[in-house]
């Protein structure tokens, strides 16, 4: 119902799976993986004492799924996320995102990927408290080198997409939490990202912002195919998403597929 | 008790406050000292800020402290046991008989423990094997044996010398001396000298007579040789001349005026009291343009009392006569020479030809060659007034300079002590005027005793050391306010951080229960532990700061020229415990006040906000704050009305600002801050800035005080303009997205200052303050600079002898070394000036206010020839109307006694303005035996001669010791310096000093530029507190955007992009800064100079000098560069994963 009443906002047209293959060339499931992990290790040194967080993970990921992954507190589920994402290095096994070692890739390479192809959306929105909602959107196109008239022009438009076009002046404290996670998402998609990774996006936001927020990133899942990875508690949104994987003491537990929206 | 003790209490009562609250809330105080001494690396960032402006007030202190001890020390060791010296005004020579008369006065015996009669010569010197010479010593004539309670001789090698070994050509020299002339013991020492000119001052006295012969007896035409022709009944023929003690010859003139003139002749007769016989009977025809003389004048005074003088003729027939008798004296009376020259005028006697008619070689000098014995240290009595000395014994001296049983000064000694000579002091110079008074009555025929004065001089010195250090103090202070108004800024900005990044744990502690109250306590006793050691750190800092002064002030005063025959002094390094405990106990109480405004302020935290770090909301403005700004208003109104009622300074100048301020503060209510408080800093920054065009700057104290207040207001108001101006961003985001690169950086670079307006406001005042200063002092350093052209009047080269040469080519003439080039190819002309120097700052008075010296007090008075007058080129910036052209005002000088023409250096007021006195004003000069009034006609440009210019004849009458001063034009082309060194070497024996006026210019150019750099490097200090804050700000600001910068980094900004982001927001604060202090410190130096008239009248010309400023400015952004590298890199490298989780 949620996702029926966002409908009448929706601007832009519904895009077939025939049409998500042609131009993505994969389905909303099956087809490549997008993102490959195996045997993924990473530990914390705190002096001499050793904390493995992550122990031999192996997931695959294919394009256009939307994944949760969920579990107890300091299961490893960000820890996890930061490292398929390239935010952190691992100590051992293999990432490969879109075809591409990113775990052998230097930090300006992997930078540079980050900026090309991935999108981010946090728990505390990490917005720039200085920059109002469009400049805070148009950073990762500045960053990869667009104009700055374009850039501008962009964001705005993913200002639109989100809702929050009136908005696009007003600095962060002059907004909700609700609407600075929308910000949050406008600038996750502005540059066009093939994954989006979204750490407990809804986490501090109420019920009924945190199910608007859903819905917005569902329809862009849907309308435009990108790839969600999502650590989060919430039950509510793990079952928007095609597939919630379960982590536990640094190890997949256990997947579960979940029926499409 | 030492008023430092007092401030120390002070800060002993605040430490115990904090230690009674400490033991009341003990947990409180383990928070706030292990908070203190968590971040060891933190604190030591926080107290290296907090102890700037501790540091440069002990530096100040301290530095004054050392420039009191130095030139105490130069007094004590100059004069050593002398406490007072018996001298005249002008050091004129007087007879010994005072010392012999003191010696046997016992009340005076009974109070001294030393009296020695001292020849103080000087003269020139040259090595004669290896020519080597040094223009200007001084010889010093000493009888051993009355000279032992001042001190003795140690020679270089460390032996005790007895000067009584002295023989009759003997003599010992000052080791600095000798190195200069690389001599020692046994070397042969030729003495350049001349005997000193003594003027004789005539008394006239103007008789008429009538002559008739005979009838019969002496039949004209042919007249026998035994008639004589007397004055006819009733008619006088002879008179009584009054010829009083002291009277060194006469002469008498007589001249006829009648039809039979031409063929008449004259006889005249002296008689003595005793009836010596002097006559004149040569038949001189008389004429009343060439009149019978008759002169009388001999080894010593002439016997005092009525001398006949008789007038006869052999060939008269009722011719009138008139006769004139001049009386001479050898006296140094400008008052007798300008009464003479009155009498003359109105009897119609042309007196040139005989005022101030003087004895004395001024043609060329003298040398003997004496043998140096040894080469002595100046210890004891070898470092005498500082002067590079030369000691012979009296006899010898007197022998030279013509001055047997004369003597200059007399050492007198309260103690052998000199502390505690100082002391006793006061009861000798109750004693001492009465005994030379006494002497004076008892030697009538020695009138120069009347005019021996007793000088305290080591008291004086003591109380000059004392001004001298206060002075300084206060100089160094004030200039350093800013740095210290700046270094409080900084510890708002420690302590407003430090609240920031312990937000949470703040809220935390409200939330379980601290009261407000308690959370200044916490921060207080953090304060406190923070304000101790950075006190303590700041004072002792403090320390090495002055030292680097003194040491910069001793480089920079020694590079220069060495003047006149004297050791340069040498400021030793000193400080007493009492300036560094003031320095400790104010940096204590300012940090002390600074945290706990600052505690107050952190204390008022929202404590949900807090916990959840949420940015605090803009506050609308509260009802205090309202009634706050309408108390600042209404109180501001009526200061300034009181002000301008009463006249008063202070409130003209800030009474209004403190309204305006008040009236931004009310406005806010009605409309946006970042409308009321622009309007309010516009109209501030406004108003000051016309203060200072309008206003004038007050005297005294009241300057040095409303100097840097006036500063710190505009440069508050201009700041508060900038920060509320929203297009700033877009401006100088539009000028950096120019650069392709920085396109990611532009706008959260630019807009992160402004988003932060307290700390961005705090680091940009605190940086403008500076720069402020910095610009002011080098601007003043070049606008007020030396213009060769108008300073040397059209001459090259001056040479400065000790005497004056009478005609330099003739004497040249005599002793032309044919090997050596003749200097006078070079030589265009030549123009001949005398003059002499009287020491102390008592002779001249304009219009009965005395010359506001600023520097080391000493008249300057000269007179010059004919040359002079039509060649120089030193043009007037106040000329009498009567004159209408440079020239005849300086031949109306020649030709007039009673006239003057000062230069500028005499028309200063207190505070260094120009334009005190005009033409038509009186100058009085006071001389040893009298005063003399003289009308100013004009008023020279010129600082290079500073003193006054008088007719030849008043110097020559008033002073003793006149030396010699001549100015060079050279040929085209010639090149000043390699002239002046020829005619050095040319007139060695005369000891001429020739410079190049150009290259003096440059050096005197240089040593101020030398102390200008010395304290811009003091005000650098300001700077670091400036730079140091910046490196803090950014350090802070890595730690507060730990998120932000992993969002950053996660969204694909590389390090690069990072770094670039701080460095924008680092440099936009410095440029900021740098503009708006820079500006301030233009616009207000251009007020200071345009607001004073009578520099323009001078010449000077608002010179910005932007090479200077471009090399501070530069500096400044390196430094900059330097101190945020280290932070901005680390924020550049905070590794994304961990930082977008961070939680402080």
């Amino acid at each position: 119902m949620v996702f029926e009443s966002l409908d009448a906002r929706n601007r832009y047209p519904r895009r077939t799976q025939a049409r998500l293959v042609d131009e993505f060339g994969l389905a909303t499931s099956g087809g490549t993986p997008i993102i490959q992990a195996r045997g993924v290790e990473k530990a914390y040194r705190l002096g001499a004492l050793v904390v493995p967080a992550l122990c031999g993970v192996d997931l695959s990921i294919k394009r256009g799924e939307m994944v949760a992954i969920m579990g107890p507190s300091g299961c490893g589920k960000t820890t996890l996320l930061n490292c398929l994402s390239g935010l952190d290095d691992i100590d051992g096994g293999s990432i490969h995102i879109a075809g591409e070692r990113i775990d052998k890739m230097n930090d300006e390479k992997r930078t540079a990927f980050r900026a090309r192809s991935m999108g981010f959306i946090f728990q505390s929105y990490n917005l720039l408290p200085v920059l109002t909602s469009v400049e805070n959107v148009e950073l990762p196109l500045l960053v990869a080198g667009a104009g700055v008239k374009d850039a501008r022009r962009r964001a705005l438009s993913a200002l639109d997409q989100v809702g929050l076009l009136d908005r696009a002046n007003h600095k962060p404290t002059e907004l909700s939490g609700g609407q600075q996670q929308r910000v949050t998402i406008a600038r996750s998609l502005v540059n066009d990202p093939a994954i989006v990774w979204a750490d407990e996006p809804t986490g501090n936001l109420d019920t009924k912002t945190g199910a608007e927020v859903l819905g917005i990133m569902r329809r862009l899942n849907q309308e435009r195919g990108q790839t969600y990875v999502i650590v989060t508690h919430d039950p509510a949104l793990a079952r928007l998403c095609h597939r919630i994987v379960h982590m536990e003491n640094g190890v997949m537990a256990r997947e579960e597929a979940l029926v499409e929206g | 008790m030492d008023p430092s003790l007092y401030a120390l209490t002070v800060v002993a009562l605040v430490i115990l406050g904090t230690v009674v609250l400490a033991r009341k809330f003990p947990v409180l105080f383990r928070m706030g000292a292990r908070n203190a001494l968590r971040r060891k690396a933190q604190t030591a960032v926080v107290v290296a800020g907090l102890m700037m402006g501790t540091a440069i007030i002990s530096g100040s202190l301290a530095s004054g402290d050392s420039l009191e001890f130095g030139i105490k020390k130069a007094a004590l060791d100059a004069l050593g046991p002398a406490d007072v010296l018996l001298e005249t005004d002008g050091q004129l020579h007087y007879p010994r008989a005072l010392y012999d008369d003191l010696a046997a006065n016992r009340s005076v015996t009974g109070i001294v423990t030393g009296l020695s009669p001292v020849l103080y010569e000087e003269a020139a010197v040259t090595k004669t094997a290896n020519h080597q010479s040094e223009p200007r010593v001084s010889l010093i004539g000493i009888d051993p044996a009355l000279n032992k309670p001042f001190g003795t001789f140690r020679a270089t090698d460390g032996r005790a010398l007895d000067a009584s070994e002295l023989g009759p050509n003997d003599v010992y020299v000052l080791d600095s001396l000798a190195k200069k002339l690389d001599a020692r013991a046994g070397d042969t020492l030729a003495v350049h000298y001349s005997k000193p000119i003594t003027p004789r001052i005539p008394k006239l006295y103007t008789y008429n007579g009538n002559l008739t012969a005979s009838a019969g007896v002496c039949p004209l035409p042919q007249v026998p040789q035994s008639c004589q022709y007397v004055a006819a009944l009733g008619q006088a023929a002879t008179f009584q001349v009054p010829v009083n003690p002291g009277a060194v010859s006469i002469t008498t003139l007589v001249a006829w005026f009648g039809p039979n003139a031409d063929h008449t002749d004259i006889d005249q007769t002296l008689t003595t009291p005793d009836g010596t016989l002097y006559a004149n009977t040569n038949g001189t025809p008389a004429q009343p343009d060439n009149p019978s003389f008759l002169n009388v004048s001999g080894p010593s005074s002439l016997a005092s009392g009525n001398w006949t003088w008789s007038v006869g003729a052999k060939v008269a027939a009722n011719q009138p006569f008139r006769a004139i008798a001049l009386v001479f004296y050898e006296e140094y009376n400008l008052t007798a020479l300008q009464d003479f020259a009155k009498q003359a005028g109105s009897s119609g006697f042309d007196a040139s030809q005989f005022a101030g008619d003087s004895t004395g070689n001024g043609a060329g000098g003298e040398t003997a060659d004496l043998t140096i014995v040894a080469v002595v240290k100046t210890d004891g009595f070898g470092g005498f007034l500082l002067g590079q000395n030369v000691f012979a014994r009296y006899d010898t001296v007197a022998r030279l300079y013509g001055q047997e049983d004369k003597v200059d000064i007399i050492l007198v000694s309260a103690d052998a002590n000199a502390q505690d000579g100082l002391a006793k002091t006061p009861a000798l110079m109750g004693l001492l005027p009465k005994a030379v008074n006494a002497s004076a009555d008892a030697h009538p025929d020695m009138p120069a005793i009347r005019a021996v004065k007793a000088l305290a001089v080591k008291q004086r010195f003591i109380d000059a050391s004392e001004r001298a250090g206060t002075l300084f103090k206060e100089f160094l202070t004030t200039i350093g306010s800013f740095t210290v108004i700046a270094g409080m800024m900084l510890i708002v900005n420690i302590f407003v951080m430090l609240a920031e990044e312990r937000k949470s744990e703040l809220g935390m502690a409200r939330a379980v229960g601290l009261a407000r109250r308690q959370l200044i306590y916490l921060f207080g006793f953090e304060g406190t532990l923070y304000a101790l050691a950075a006190s303590a750190i700041g004072a002792v800092l403090g320390l090495g700061i002055a030292w680097g002064l003194i040491f910069g002030f001793n480089k920079a005063f020694t590079s220069g020229p060495s003047g006149n025959a004297g050791r340069l002094l040498t400021i030793p390094f000193h400080f007493e415990w009492s300036s560094v405990a003031w320095a400790f106990a104010a940096g204590f109480m300012i940090t002390m006040i600074t945290v706990a405004i600052a505690s107050w302020r952190v204390s008022r935290l929202n404590i949900v906000r807090a916990i959840r770090r949420i940015e605090e909301p803009p506050k609308p403005a509260s009802r205090a704050l309202f009634w706050s700004g309408a108390v600042l208003f209404l109180g501001g109104s009526v200061w300034a009305l009181y002000g301008f009622v009463m006249g008063d300074f202070p409130s003209k100048i800030l009474a209004p600002c403190v309204a305006l301020m008040g009236a931004g503060i009310v406005a806010t209510r009605f409309v946006a801050s970042r409308i009321a408080y622009p309007l309010a800093g516009a109209g501030v920054a406004a108003y000051a800035g016309f203060t200072i065009f309008t206003f004038g700057n007050p005297k005294g104290m009241l300057n040095a005080v409303m100097g840097p207040i006036r500063g710190l207001f505009i440069v508050l108001a201009v700041v508060l303009i900038i920060i509320h101006v929203p297009q700033l961003v877009r401006l100088t985001s539009a000028i950096l997205i120019r650069f392709r690169g920085l396109i990611p950086a532009v706008r959260p670079g630019v807009a992160y200052p402004l988003g932060k307006k307290t700390r961005t406001g705090l680091t940009t005042t605190m940086f403008a303050l500076v720069i402020l200063v910095v610009v002011a002092f080098s601007i003043f350093g070049a606008t007020f600079t030396v213009d060769t052209k108008a300073q040397s009047g059209g001459y090259d080269v001056e040479g400065d002898t000790t005497v004056p040469i009478g005609d330099l080519q003739a004497i040249y003439a005599q002793q032309a070394d044919p090997s050596q080039p003749d200097p006078f190819d070079r030589v265009a002309y030549h123009d001949d000036l005398r003059y002499a120097i009287a020491f102390g700052g008592r002779s001249i008075r304009i219009d009965n206010e005395s010359i506001h010296y600023q520097g080391p007090p000493a008249d300057y008075i000269y007179s010059y020839n004919e040359g002079f007058a039509k060649n120089n080129r030193y043009d007037f910036i106040e000329l009498d109307a009567r004159y209408h052209s440079n020239r005849e005002a300086y031949e109306a000088v020649l030709n007039d006694p009673s006239l003057t023409i000062i230069s500028v250096a005499l028309n200063f007021d207190e505070e260094g303005n120009p334009g005190l006195h005009h033409v038509g004003d009186t100058l009085t000069l006071q001389t040893p035996s009298g005063t003399a009034s003289f009308r100013i006609i004009g008023i020279q440009k010129q600082l290079y001669l500073g003193g006054l210019f008088v007719n030849p004849q008043v110097l020559d009458s008033t002073f003793q010791r006149i030396r010699g001063d001549y100015l060079f034009k050279l040929n085209d082309g010639e090149d000043p310096i390699v002239a002046a060194r020829e005619i050095e070497a040319a007139f060695e024996k005369q000891g001429m000093d020739a410079n190049s006026i150009e290259q003096q210019a440059q050096q005197q150019l240089e040593q101020n530029k030398r102390f200008l750099t010395l304290f811009q490097l003091f005000l650098g200090f300001g700077l670091v507190v400036g730079i140091a804050s910046l490196g803090i700000v950014t350090a802070r600001s890595v730690i507060e955007r730990r998120q932000e910068i992993g969002m950053l980094r996660a969204i694909g900004y590389p390090r690069k992009q990072v770094l670039r982001i701080f460095y924008i927001e680092i440099f936009f604060t410095t440029t900021l800064g740098i503009l708006v202090g820079g500006a301030i410190g233009v616009i207000t130096s251009y007020g200071v100079v345009v607001s004073t008239p009578a520099l323009a009248s001078l010449g000077v010309k608002f010179t910005i000098p932007w090479l200077d400023l471009a090399e501070i400015i530069a500096l400044v952004y390196a430094a900059v560069f330097l101190a945020t590298y280290w932070p901005a890199r680390q924020g550049s490298n905070v590794p994304p994963a961990e930082a977008v989780r961070y939680i402080e």
